[in-house]
């Protein structure tokens, strides 16, 4: 994370607490930030003790099965998320999943009152806004799926639809290509956590790649291309090298 | 031949999708007193509709609007709602992707996932038409669209007669992979001269929410962008 990012937490976290609004009550205190001994995955100390400074608020889209997911691959994708936002808010970053199952989440229609009508505003009244507002206030946003017939699952395209709304209509060319301009000043890091269950190495790529196409919307790298074949250890670091 | 094609625009019969499948069915139909069935996707009903259909198909189109770079949300949900085909059952299935941004790479995310697709259901795959520049169908004049929808009518007649659609109309569809240089320039000359805007800018006036138009109202501080 850079310093200027890494200020700019910092700021919000004093405005928040200032507010007296959400997070942890007084902030994030230097206790925290170590890894919890009785952590899931038995990482210990070698992922390290977090300064405070660096510690993110990671909002993870959460397009898997919902509560029921005790079976099968189901429950492994279930499990490995649990484990990876364990880890996380024992190294001191915040952490908040929205389980797209358990969202109120009506499909986009195309209408387009978010552009043209109602600026940044969707018509329908669902929990869109409430993701959009942390998807916005997030240092990075981790779409977690399983792969559907081999690619994101329908219930992340359904929320992806909605953040249309992320962006203004106005067209404008980054790196020779044609995308639409930002919305808002400020954006997350991105990043997807993908469990391929009976799907291959070939269906990893491509769900990848589409994710690798939305940040390029962003005009942003794809920062995190993980999946739950990996080691748990290389998901956790590479968040953490952000 | 039986065509069934599902439409899976959100907007149903009202969208662009809708237009050039149209246009599609009067190039099937001059070159065949075969049967269209259409179905749409945009609501819970049709979709259980549009999925018993999906058993007793021969031929399908599965037709969608680009939405983030991939099918609209409704159209997965159909999707992972479907049972495989049943055996012996030779299904051909093929794909129209059509954007609103100009380029053929907008959609080649979501058409690797299509190649594959089909044989996961049962069937074959009979090609994936991808076309950019659609939506501006909603407001740039008609003749600008004549040829593009010429060739998906030429399409519907490859499909009547050879069942699948030719390669060479394919690749003209797609145009550019990405603009050439002199279209980005022409672009950037209109967009500082605020012509590049204006289909945004004059619909965003009628509906009294231009001065509102770049407004950042779930930014952390709740502002608005200057």
């Amino acid at each position: 994370m850079s310093a200027s990012k890494r200020l700019t937490w910092i700021t919000n976290d004093l405005d928040l607490q200032e507010r007296g609004g959400a997070g942890p009550p007084g902030g994030l205190p230097p206790g925290n930030s170590r890894p919890r001994q009785d952590s899931p995955t038995g990482l210990s100390s070698s992922h390290g003790a977090r300064r405070l400074d660096a510690a993110m608020k990671v909002t993870i889209i959460d397009g898997g099965a919902g509560s029921n997911e005790t079976e099968g691959e189901s429950a492994l994708y279930a499990a490995y998320l649990e484990d990876v936002i364990a880890q996380l808010e024992s190294s001191g970053h915040r952490v908040r999943r929205f389980r797209l199952a358990e969202l109120k989440l009506h499909s986009c229609t195309g209408c387009w009152s978010c552009w043209l009508k109602t600026p940044g505003h969707c018509p329908q009244k669902d929990d869109t806004e409430t993701v959009i507002r942390e998807y916005v206030d997030s240092d990075l946003v981790l779409f977690a799926t399983p792969l559907r017939l081999g690619f994101l699952s329908a219930l992340t395209k359904t929320m992806l639809d909605k953040l249309v709304n992320l962006f203004l209509p106005h067209i404008e060319i980054f790196r020779g290509e044609f995308v639409h301009s930002k919305r808002y000043d400020r954006y997350p890091a991105l990043g997807c956590l993908l469990h391929a269950g009976e799907y291959d190495a070939e269906d990893l790529e491509i769900t990848t790649e589409y994710f690798r196409r939305y940040a390029f919307h962003f005009q942003t790298e794809l920062a995190i291309a993980a999946n739950t074949n990996q080691p748990f250890k290389e998901v956790l670091d590479a968040i953490d090298d952000l | 031949m039986r065509l069934t094609i599902f439409n899976g625009s959100p907007r149903a019969e009202r969208g662009n999708t809708s237009t050039l499948l149209g246009d599609l069915i009067e190039g099937f139909a001059k070159n065949a007193a075969d049967m269209v069935e259409m179905h749409y996707l945009n609501s819970p009903s049709r979709r259980c509709a549009a999925a018993e259909a999906f058993q007793r198909c021969d031929v399908a189109i599965i037709a969608f609007p680009l939405y983030m770079h991939a099918m609209p949300g409704i159209v997965m949900t159909w999707l992972e709602s479907l049972e495989p085909l049943g055996h012996g059952r030779q299904v051909k299935i093929g794909f129209i992707v059509q954007s609103g941004l100009p380029e053929a790479r907008q959609s080649r995310a979501v058409e690797a996932f299509l190649k594959r697709l089909p044989s996961r259901l049962g069937g074959e795959h009979l090609g994936t038409v991808v076309r950019g520049g659609v939506e501006a169908m909603q407001f740039a004049p008609a003749f600008m669209f004549r040829k593009m929808r010429r060739a998906f009518a030429e399409l519907g007649g490859q499909l009547a007669s050879d069942g699948r659609f030719d390669e060479a109309t394919i690749t003209d569809l797609a145009g550019h992979e990405t603009m050439p240089a002199w279209r980005r320039a022409i672009f950037r000359v209109l967009k500082l001269m605020g012509v590049a805007d204006k289909c945004w800018n004059i619909p965003l006036k009628k509906n009294r929410a231009f001065e509102q138009r770049f407004d950042a109202p779930h930014a952390p501080q709740g502002g608005v962008r200057c």
